[in-house]
């Protein structure tokens, strides 16, 4: 019985692949784009990536057990009050969803880029725009999903930090303590 | 008489009614044109490059198990992009035949990992079921959050306790060995201890 397997993690065929290059121009075409947006569309945007790695994440096992205690709790019922009182899903309606892992972990991958010095010298054309096929009009932006994707999103921000904390050189490792919250409680 | 649509009043003019409706009307037509740019806005967009698994031919998971009991597997990640990745392994939720699904409790480690660019790294899979599992065939797969496309099968087949060879050796030794006379035989024992 095969209790192993392997995968690879590979540039999507199709598309940009990540090199300092592209991450850097990634990075400041987000910038660059914050002067062309308004402040609801920024908010709205990252909204919708939230809830939609909320969306992703209750797909798992532990963000099903999470998502099940959440649900479970005052928390739901207060949380969709208040989306409804202050019309969240009307006002974020139809919103672009943000990569918001994508952009913590291409940033993070810049940060440990040996040619960093060098590409931002010979700084590289912005990436050319994509046109989005399949996401024309993006799932509702409701509470519980946002609140997944605010646990996801912050706990790979949290491992992300910690991953670049034991990166450094022996000798000088901080060893963090575990940022993963298991256990029978929400089982 | 006052006009009031939403408590069920009769309108006061004619004029009063039109003016109303054409304000409704612009409404919705604002409306309707804000999501129409918003939805143009997510049309184009600047790119965000990710990651996507890749799946080596013929991997899969398979692994048996008794209700209480637990279960080992490891996956093996090779990042083949140019920059460093995150990696962070986790189940979905595991389907039986019978339609049960199993919301199982595991353990990655590590639980997430920065691979370098070529860098393989294995992590290990701890997979618990509870004492009063149902036994069965369970599918679900192994993913690597935020990368799209690929996952690993992963089957677990909970099953009963087959008896060891241990315990059927003792089974008939108490079958041929009646009580009371082990006990005589255990008493003799301490009295010559």
């Amino acid at each position: 019985m095969p209790n192993s397997a392997n995968i690879r993690l590979i540039d999507p065929p199709e598309d940009a692949g990540r090199t300092t290059a592209s991450l850097f121009a990634s990075l400041a075409s987000r910038l660059i784009t914050l002067h062309y947006t308004s402040g609801v569309s920024v908010i709205g945007s990252t909204l919708a990536g939230l809830a939609e790695a909320g969306r992703e994440i209750s797909k798992t096992a532990e963000g099903a057990r999470i998502r099940r205690a959440l649900e479970a709790s005052a928390v739901k019922d207060n949380g969709e009050l208040l989306w409804s009182a202050l019309r969240v899903t009307g006002w974020t309606e139809g919103m672009p969803a943000a990569p918001v892992l994508d952009h913590v972990r291409n940033d993070l991958a810049l940060l440990l880029a040996d040619d960093l010095a060098e590409t931002i010298e010979n700084v590289p054309a912005p990436l050319e725009n994509k046109v989005h096929h399949s996401k024309t009009v993006p799932a509702a932006i409701t509470f519980i999903d946002t609140l997944m994707g605010l646990w996801i999103h912050s706990r790979e921000i949290v491992q992300s930090i910690e991953a670049l904390a034991r990166s450094a050189p022996d000798g000088n490792t901080v060893e963090p303590g575990d940022a993963v919250h298991s256990g029978p409680i929400l089982r | 008489m006052p006009h009031d649509h939403d408590h069920g009043s009769v309108p006061s003019s004619p004029f009063e009614e039109l003016m109303k409706l054409q304000s409704a009307f612009q409404q919705s037509l604002s409306e309707a044109t804000m999501q129409y740019l918003r939805q143009l806005q997510g049309i184009v967009g600047p790119v965000t490059p990710g990651t996507v698994v890749q799946q080596v031919e013929g991997s899969t998971i398979e692994l048996k198990m008794r209700p209480g009991g637990q279960a080992k597997a490891t996956v093996n990640v090779e990042n083949r992009q140019r920059v460093h990745s995150m990696v962070t392994p986790m189940i979905t939720p595991l389907v039986s035949e019978t339609g049960a699904t199993w919301f199982a409790q595991t353990a990655f480690s590590p639980p997430t990992a920065l691979l370098a660019t070529d860098e393989v790294l294995e992590f290990a899979l701890v997979l618990d079921a509870p004492a009063d599992m149902p036994v069965g065939v369970y599918r679900g797969a192994v993913m690597i959050y935020g990368c799209s496309d690929g996952v690993v099968p992963l089957e677990v087949t909970v099953a009963k306790t087959t008896r060891t060879a241990a315990a059927k050796r003792k089974t008939t030794a108490d079958k041929k060995t009646p009580a009371k006379k082990r006990a005589r035989k255990t008493a003799k024992s301490t009295k010559a201890s």
